[in-house]
């Protein structure tokens, strides 16, 4: 690798990680939080890159780092394999880790804020999770329609139903945790796999038993079903 | 690895390049002889990675027919998710490298800490509080300062304590784990206990002396340092290895699904080493990892602490920036070094602490 070259590929790294802050991919990857840093060291590596390929261009030298070719691979997967945010195949296999809302959350003055002019109150599906598994909410939960979002997962074979499913991450992508809420009362047909609805509906008490990972799933019978755009941004992080 | 100091110093001053040494980590330069070699050099680009590279930017749908599986996708995602989430903090730790390099004089660092090695070990663990970064940043700084005459132990512990004791690292702690001020103590006691326990047995033991052999190679530029050029070399060298362990994160979490470690969610030494291994194979930068262990309430909260002590010390992508900066002969000991010590440390910490 010449002087040139090592700076060249500073620079493209650079310019890989500013084009990805400056559009939606970032929340494909990171949390919005990460928006502002990425920017900043992507155009602190343009800087140097180039700096580094001019000086180059005038004197020429070699770079002993070979292993700096490797920097071509990120941008050339992004390009060419585009992926996704995480979907049903990520949300089949993960699963260790439980969803957890970090800081402090009522849900009894949020359904309060969110509830007017008749509209059912949003809420998070890690939020709706968390509710299920305290008494209290799950009493509130009972008889307060919520709006919830989230990508169709099929529930086995189940006519009927399916898993209302979102990732929730702490960083990125690679410590995405699944968050599931299955839906019954369907009436027509499931929609297909990876299709974004938003869902309202109510929560069917029914207490977690035990260390069953299926009965950790709360269950929602569906009022309305709507078809929605995938959001931009694909996972829930913490608010 | 050689760096690309010495070949500019060598570049400058027109001296034969010396014969390369034996570095398992990097393919050795058979290259063309002489003549070739400076017919080479004065050509600024190699054509054929360029063309290649030119035709995937302009037309990248031409291959994307092939990568529609669910499998690869996932990969892809993962894969770029380190890399992205680490570039900020490397591109950190490589500026304050150059820095150090380009501004700080090595007579400094050196007087700065305590003469003997035992006592400096501590105190090279406490300063890596003021670090603001996590452990991608972490590599290059220390890298720096073993180059620039500190005593490697000392360059060690300072590795393993910053990224897990600096002050950012903690707030995102107690903000994960509200009302529970003892995770947060426990977490900065256990990290500091292990780092300076690791650099005591690396001294005794002689782990780092093959740092000093590794570094040795590294030849102090007679010149003054240049911020740029430095800053430059040092990221390509550590964003290629950082790529390469962003790529072994990826496959292996594609390959091993989460749920083989469901079945050891039981409390006890399974528990713990289970969450330790999942630290490893996670790689989740330091500043967040707080978070991801708040997730996890069916594990004991020893289990934990080792989730966050293990995290910033040892994980895949850390390994492999690790073994691209001191050489694999030596990463290959200090990473389970540090992995034994870390859960060990956790262990007697949590028992006292949580």
């Amino acid at each position: 690798m010449t002087q040139a070259e090592g700076g060249l590929l500073v620079a493209l790294t650079g310019g890989f990680a500013v084009w990805t802050a400056s559009t939606d991919a970032l929340l494909r990857y990171l949390r919005p939080g990460m928006r502002l840093w990425l920017l900043v060291a992507g155009c602190a590596l343009m800087l140097v890159g180039m700096a580094t390929t001019i000086r180059a261009l005038r004197a020429p030298g070699r770079q002993r780092v070979r292993i700096g070719w490797l920097l071509v691979i990120p941008l050339s997967v992004a390009l060419v394999v585009r992926p996704g945010p995480l979907g049903a195949y990520a949300a089949g296999r993960r699963g260790l880790l439980q969803p957890a809302v970090t800081g402090h959350f009522d849900l009894r003055d949020h359904l309060r804020a969110g509830s007017f002019a008749g509209q059912s109150p949003d809420l998070l599906l890690v939020e709706f999770y968390q509710a299920s598994r305290s008494a209290d909410d799950r009493r509130l939960l009972r008889h307060q329609s919520v709006r919830l979002t989230g990508f169709v997962v099929p529930d086995g074979d189940e006519p009927h139903a399916f898993l209302l499913t979102r990732f929730t991450i702490a960083c990125c992508a690679a410590d995405a945790t699944p968050v599931q809420v299955a839906v019954t009362g369907l009436p027509g047909e499931v929609p297909a796999e990876e299709t974004w609805v938003e869902v309202e509906g109510t929560l069917v008490d029914r207490r977690p038993d035990g260390d069953d990972a299926r009965s950790e799933i709360p269950t929602v019978r569906l009022d309305h079903l709507r078809r929605v755009a995938a959001p931009a941004e694909p996972y829930e992080s913490p608010r | 690895m050689r760096s690309a100091r010495a070949d500019r110093a060598r570049v400058a001053s027109g001296a034969p390049s010396p014969a390369p040494l034996a570095d398992p980590s990097v393919p050795a330069d058979v290259g063309p002889p002489d003549a070739a070699r400076d017919q080479a050099e004065r050509r600024a680009f190699h054509p054929l990675p360029w063309v290649v590279l030119t035709v995937v930017v302009l037309y990248p749908s031409t291959f994307g027919y092939f990568f529609l599986d669910p499998a690869l996708q996932n990969w892809a995602t993962i894969f770029i998710s380190v890399t992205l989430q680490a570039l900020p903090f490397l591109v950190l730790g490589v500026t304050v490298s150059a820095a150090l390099a380009a501004f700080v004089p090595a007579s400094w660092l050196v007087r700065s800490l305590p003469r003997r090695p035992s006592l400096a070990v501590p105190v090279a663990a406490l300063a890596g509080a003021v670090l603001p970064g996590c452990e991608c940043s972490s590599v290059p700084v220390a890298r720096r300062l073993v180059s620039r005459g500190v005593a490697p132990a000392a360059g060690l512990t300072f590795l393993l304590a910053a990224p897990a004791i600096n002050p950012v690292v903690l707030v995102a702690t107690a903000v994960a784990f509200p009302g529970r001020p003892e995770v947060v103590l426990a977490r900065f006691a256990a990290s500091l206990v292990t780092a300076i326990t690791v650099g005591w047995l690396c001294r005794r033991f002689g782990v780092s002396d093959r740092l000093e052999t590794h570094l040795a190679s590294t030849p102090q530029a007679s010149h003054r340092h240049d911020f740029v050029a430095t800053a430059s070399s040092d990221f390509l060298q550590a964003g290629g290895f950082l790529v390469a362990g962003a790529m072994a994160v990826a496959t292996l979490q594609t390959i091993v699904p989460e749920s083989a470690l469901r079945s050891v969610t039981g409390s006890g030494a399974y528990g713990v080493l289970a969450l330790a291994l999942l630290a490893v194979l996670l790689s989740v930068c330091s500043e967040a990892d707080a978070f991801v262990a708040a997730g996890l309430p069916q594990f004991s909260m020893t289990a934990r602490l080792a989730f966050l002590v293990v995290g910033p010390m040892v994980d895949l992508k850390l390994i492999a920036l690790q073994s691209g900066t001191f050489g694999w002969r030596f990463a290959s000991r200090f990473a389970p070094l540090t992995f034994v010590t870390a859960v060990a440390v956790s262990v007697l910490v949590g028992s006292i602490l949580l």
